[in-house]
């Protein structure tokens, strides 16, 4: 250190048999003025310096609101799925009254609030033409308007017909509504009938926003005893659903692979199956979440290599194993790229083996198909060999037609259903209407999204009040806000059941929480504790503070020697 | 104070413009060659990247647009002019002179000193081979060399404002000589002949300064451009490439968010070593301006071997204290060995790949240190002399720090 010997040499000589001689005053002051002079530059500019650029920029966050949403106290208790019924041939009394009883037995079997059916007796003619045509009090009076604000959007249209025979509940096999025919006796049974027949419809949806509020918010007393009230088998097999399905997001990526291990086949005719079998589902599944789908074709692309194909007697062909089906991804080799730019990628793979494995099956089970929980779908096509022109060898064909796509795609199209969480059928097994499914799809969706955007609040704001040394820049703290005011939309989107609203402020409300907390400016100081610190202070300044430190020590002690011998 | 011309003298300066003029005619390649390397040419010093200046500037664009370029924009006016070659041999040329007349009006308090012979000076500047090669290599620290030798010669010979000038010109091209103005300053007021007081010399050093970044106005649209760029880069340490320095190591290592307050001691550092020197060395001005040129060499953001030469030049007008020293050898031959080994552990590490950063960042280290040690030895060398005139009677005998 040069400072060392910028300081005034006291020097003694070698043969020590004579004291040094004292030092001049002049050199004593020198000394102080030189030491003061660094000891400036430290208090000066270094302290500012210092205090500059380590202290840390903490936008102020609404915590406590924060934990609030998180926990759930924000969450609406009741969240109403409207049904309407409309009674065109029914007496206005009658319906009146089969609704109230079909109410109340529902309430009775049902008393948990989320996603609880309400039944409102509709007027059936738009409200247009019920005031120009039909004057007659008894109609208009019959049933609430269409188009009242209040009755939201209906998660199933209900026809009341009178019939002879027996109580009958019809579904449409494609849009969300219903034809129930209600015998001309009417007892109270119909109105038991009606009210069991809509709680099934439903209840799976139910259990699966008691799973998800359980699961994503602390204070769900009331769906944790819903859920106990539940048969246990049928809790377990639709939170397996709601496991094997992708977690909800605004935004998908599609990729579908043809994977070849040899150099055949080297063109498909994807463009073709796409619009047949994947641009309907998309289309109607647009309103929920954006989907892009991109393709792709690797050749000599093998599956994984410690996958051993098994070769049985008598049958033709390769056996794969059930238990090698999770490992059949060559995760090394394929080039399944990761996610482009916001969204998870669901992948598709149709894979076609080598000519001598063909046909390649799975071992005791029929189909080539299987699904990967969160993941995507996997299904091997075995394509017909054909011999070559020329030489007359047989071999695998070069062009995968249309023809030969079909079954693939149409595997894949319930694939990506079920990887997406879109229920199947009821439970009783019955399929239920494409419509009312995809509705299903979305409520789940935006009640996911809702939930996690605000449990991701919640971990920001515990966050930021257990790391007290994270800086929280302003626009994190913007972020907040503004999943804060989408929240709150999205909530009395969900009073009023208006699920498109609700969607659009879930998803704008789980991006902008995401974006607040994983906000790159944050995390980087996570795991940078306050003793971390000292091990970067010390060893960079501690050289260059020990010599000045003394020097202003050996100051301080000749200062405070003088003013005593003043005093003296 | 004019130089005599007798035959020696003549024969240093037409041999140096010569060798200098004979290998950049020659052998334009080598220029080339020296103008790439590490040690010579740093982002804020680099003839190629005022060339990519220059050719923005010719065409009407910002020559900051491309973010190559961090040099003061009145080097592109002077190169737009002049031919590259003769504005470095003239420039080498001028400061060997401007050492000359340095020395020949140096007379230093003490009886060890006895009178220089400028022509020697000029020659130990002129033949010094880091002279010669950041002269070769175009860097364009020259430039503020020139401006330090200036201010330093008119401080001696009593020239307040021309000597404020060059400083302030210093300043505007690479910052770092406002530094200098302390002990300039001091060296100034202790000239008897001088009567200017210190306060109208500063103000005239700022109004230099402050004239000169208006005249970046003229020459281009962005001053903020200018501003961030030239001393932007300095101040943050932007590019990070690798030179003899101790910072491009240090800044690539340390954690992002210490990066801000590292800068800032770094460059404290740089600044805290002036008040103690200016005060320390009240009586030898020269000395802490020497001595500080040392330090600057080793621990400003972006130094270059022209940094060292500047400093060498200065030295061996201090010739008289080398019976004082106790670590030249050693200083001499760290500095022979980490020249040699350098460009070597550079090559390893860059081309051959069979070497690390480390290596390299090793032997900067190495480099340091032995600059280190010659300031340090020099400084208590002349702080020993100057006890001996205070206690003559100590001559010889050995003495230790307490």
């Amino acid at each position: 250190m040069e400072k060392l010997s910028a300081e005034p040499p006291t020097v003694v000589s070698a043969s020590t048999s004579k004291q040094p001689p004292p030092e001049k005053p002049e050199a004593v002051s020198l000394r102080t003025k030189i030491v003061l002079s660094f000891w400036a530059v430290i208090l000066f500019l270094g302290l500012p310096t210092w205090w500059q650029t380590t202290s840390i920029y903490r936008a102020d966050l609404p915590l406590q609101d924060m934990l609030n949403w998180a926990d759930g106290f924000n969450t609406p208790t009741a969240i109403p799925l409207h049904i309407w019924i409309s009674s065109p041939h029914i007496s206005c009394s009658d319906a009146e009254r089969i609704v109230r009883d079909t109410q109340q037995a529902l309430d009775d079997l049902n008393e948990y609030p989320t996603l609880h059916q309400r039944l409102h007796l509709v007027n059936s003619r738009p409200s247009g033409q019920a005031d120009k045509k039909e004057k007659g009090p008894l109609r208009t009076s019959c049933g609430e308007d269409t188009s009242s604000p209040s009755l939201g959007d209906p998660a199933l249209k209900v026809h009341l017909e009178p019939a002879n025979e027996g109580f009958a509940f019809e579904l449409d096999p494609v849009i969300a509504e219903a034809v129930v025919r209600v015998p001309r006796n009417a007892a109270t049974n119909t109105s038991q009938q009606l009210a069991e027949h809509l709680y099934g419809l439903f209840r799976e949806e139910q259990i699966a926003a008691a799973l998800q509020t359980v699961s994503l918010a602390s204070h769900s007393q009331h769906a944790q005893a819903f859920l106990r009230s539940q048969p246990y088998d049928r809790v377990t097999k639709i939170e397996k659903q709601v496991n094997r399905a992708y977690k909800s997001s605004p935004e998908f990526h599609l990729t579908f692979s043809l994977f070849t291990a040899s150099g055949a086949p080297s063109s498909w005719d994807v463009q073709d199956a796409l619009k047949e079998h994947i641009s309907p589902l998309v289309q109607a599944l647009s309103s929920t979440s954006k989907f892009d789908v991109t393709t792709q074709i690797q050749l000599y692309s093998s599956y994984s290599p410690a996958i051993k194909p098994i070769i049985k007697d008598g049958l033709e062909g390769t056996f794969l194993q059930q238990k090698d089906l999770t490992a059949f991804v060559n995760a090394a080799e394929w080039p399944l790229a990761p996610s482009i730019g916001y969204g998870p990628t669901i992948n598709f793979i149709l894979y076609v083996p080598a000519k001598d494995e063909i046909p390649l099956r799975i071992d005791g089970v029929e189909g080539t198909s299987w699904l990967i929980p969160q993941w995507g779908g996997i299904q091997i096509l075995n394509p017909p060999l054909s011999p070559d022109a020329i030489h007359g060898v047989v071999s695998l064909p070069p062009h995968l037609t249309k023809d030969l796509l079909r079954q693939p795609f149409e595997a894949f199209a319930s694939q990506l259903l079920s990887v997406l969480g879109v229920p199947q059928a009821d439970q009783f097994g019955k399929v239920l209407p494409l419509q009312l499914r995809l509705d299903v799809y979305k409520r789940f969706s935006t009640f996911t999204l809702y939930l996690k955007a605000a449990s991701s609040l919640g971990s920001l704001a515990r966050l930021a009040q257990r790391l007290s040394n994270i800086p929280i820049p302003k626009h994190v703290a913007e972020l907040v806000d503004d999943a804060i005011g989408n929240l709150t939309a999205a909530r009395h989107a969900f009073l009023e059941s208006r699920w498109d609203s609700a969607l659009t402020h879930s998803e704008i409300a789980y991006s902008d929480s995401e974006k607040a907390f994983f906000d790159k400016s944050m995390v980087g100081q996570v795991y940078f504790p306050d003793e971390h610190k000292v091990a970067v202070y010390l060893p960079l300044l501690g050289p260059i503070g020990v010599p000045l430190l003394v020097g202003l020590l050996r100051e301080l002690k000749r200062f405070a020697t003088r003013m005593r011998g003043l005093r003296k | 104070m004019a130089i005599s011309l007798d035959r020696k003298t003549a024969a240093i300066y037409a041999g140096a413009a010569l060798l200098r003029l004979l290998v950049l005619v020659a052998f334009p390649d080598l220029s080339d060659f020296l103008g790439e390397q590490v040690e010579i040419s740093t982002p804020i010093s680099s003839f190629k990247r005022l060339q990519e200046g220059l050719f923005l500037y010719q065409h009407g664009l910002s020559p900051y647009d491309g973010g190559v370029y961090h040099q003061a924009p009145l080097l592109l006016v002077i190169f737009e002019i002049l031919p590259s070659a003769l504005v470095f041999v003239a420039l080498d040329l001028s400061n060997a002179a401007s050492l000359h007349m340095i020395a020949e009006g140096l007379h230093l308090p003490t009886p060890r000193f006895r009178k220089l012979d400028g022509s020697i000076i000029a020659a130990a500047y002129l033949f010094n081979p880091f002279t010669i090669l950041s002269c070769l290599g175009k860097s364009t620290s020259i430039f503020t060399n020139t401006a330090i030798i200036q201010a330093v010669l008119n401080a001696q010979s009593g020239n307040a404002f021309r000597a404020m000038f060059s400083l302030a010109i210093g300043t505007y091209l690479s910052m770092y000589p406002g530094l200098l103005l302390p002990p300039t300053l001091l060296m100034i007021l202790k000239n008897k002949s001088q009567s200017t007081a210190g306060p109208i010399l500063i103000m005239s050093y700022l109004g230099a300064l402050a004239a000169l970044l208006s005249a970046t106005l003229v020459l281009t649209d962005g001053f903020w451009d200018f501003i961030s760029s030239c001393y932007g880069a300095q101040l943050t340490v932007t590019d990070l490439t690798p030179n003899v320095g101790l910072w491009w190591y240090f800044f690539i290592e340390i954690f992002d968010s210490f990066r801000d307050f590292f800068i800032g001691v770094f460059w404290l550092h740089l600044a805290g070593y002036v008040g103690g020197l200016t005060l320390r060395l009240q009586d030898q001005p020269l000395f802490v301006i020497t001595s500080l040129l040392g330090l600057f060499a080793i621990f400003k953001p972006y130094p270059s071997i022209a940094d060292v030469s500047l400093y060498l030049g200065f030295l061996p007008m201090y010739s008289h204290i080398l019976p004082l020293t106790r670590y030249t050898f050693i200083a001499a031959s760290v500095l022979l060995y980490s020249t040699l080994l350098g460009p070597a552990f550079y090559h390893l590490w860059i081309y051959a790949g069979s070497g690390n950063a480390n290596f390299f960042y090793a032997i900067t280290l190495v480099w340091s240190l032995g600059l280190t040690i010659l300031v340090g030895d020099t400084l208590f060398a002349v702080l020993r002399d100057e006890w001996e005139i205070e206690r003559p009677e100590m001559r010889g005998k050995s003495v230790r720090q307490i």
